[in-house]
């Protein structure tokens, strides 16, 4: 799951593996909280790839989102394709680039009110699936 | 406050993921404290999460799982260091990746405070040490040799004195 989330930023075989590694390299180092009662495990262990891969990097935010390719949206992927550009927009750089609302607001030219509702539409229909 | 209008806000979403700001955050963290509802819902979406990732799942190159091992391993012969603070998204401490920085030593100057040097500081004080330890071997030498002509001085005028008598 995390090769998955994290191929998907960096987009290299090698690389993702490297940062896999280096990231179950910090793990020791936050066993208590990964294991807390109360808190999703995968949950915690996608923000602290999120905040290695925005150091590490330096620019988790440079990952390009290109929208209006949707012949690739399929398998493992076939969320993004039932989404409408929008809400793949906000959802893939919110998940994946680690935006915040603000910011995508900003990008967008939309209000902070209508992205929240695009990503809470992108959960429903990968609910929905 | 409408409870499910806010949770209907889309604002539990932009936490999870976080792309909520300080404020939203924490304003969350305080209802998800107080309404049961907020709670179940941020479970919900906690899952749904997971379940988004074990859908966009990709299976790691073979081997990986041995290179993981080998370098955790190699860990237990490093020292340890001051582990990063896990923070809820938003907060105003999240993780510090520049404290696991492996190019610096961290130096204890007394229980509460601390000083970071760059590792090519101890090529400096190695050359300090050794330069120190000439130095002393120089001044025991100089201060030998310097006692010896003292007694040699002093002899020789003893020597002169019976000699030349008054």
């Amino acid at each position: 799951m995390l090769f998955g989330y994290i191929y998907e930023i960096v987009k290299d075989n090698n690389l993702a593996e490297q940062h896999l590694i280096n990231i179950y390299n910090c793990i020791p180092d936050h066993i208590n909280e990964l294991a807390d009662e109360g808190t999703n495990t995968w949950c915690q262990l996608q923000r602290l790839a999120k905040k290695y891969l925005e150091y590490s990097k330096g620019a988790i935010h440079s990952s390009q989102f290109n929208g209006a390719d949707l012949s690739k949206y399929n398998g493992r992927n076939r969320f993004l394709g039932l989404m409408t550009h929008e809400q793949r927009h906000v959802f893939y750089n919110a998940y994946y680039c680690g935006k915040t609302i603000a910011e995508l607001s900003k990008e967008l030219n939309k209000s902070e009110e209508i992205i929240r509702m695009a990503l809470k539409e992108a959960f429903i229909i990968i609910k929905k699936g | 406050m409408d409870i499910q209008e806010y949770i209907e806000s889309g604002i539990l979403e932009t936490y999870v993921l976080g792309s909520a700001s300080e404020a939203e955050a924490r304003e969350l963290l305080y209802f998800k404290k107080k309404y049961p509802q907020v709670q179940t819902a941020l479970h919900e979406l906690e899952n749904d999460l997971e379940f988004i990732a074990e859908q966009m799942a990709i299976t790691p190159p073979p081997g990986t799982w041995s290179k993981i091992e080998a370098s955790i391993n190699e860990l237990t012969t490093v020292p340890e260091y001051e582990p990063l603070r896990l923070k809820e998204p938003g907060s105003k401490n999240g993780y510090d990746f520049k404290t696991a920085n492996r190019d610096y030593i961290e130096v204890a100057e007394s229980q509460s405070t601390h000083m970071t040097i760059h590792k090519s500081w101890k090529w400096v004080f190695a050359a300090v040490f050794v330069l120190g330890k000439i130095f002393l071997a120089c001044a025991i030498y100089f201060y030998l040799e310097n006692r010896q002509a003292q007694q040699q001085i002093q002899e020789l005028k003893t020597e002169f004195r019976q000699n030349h008598p008054h």
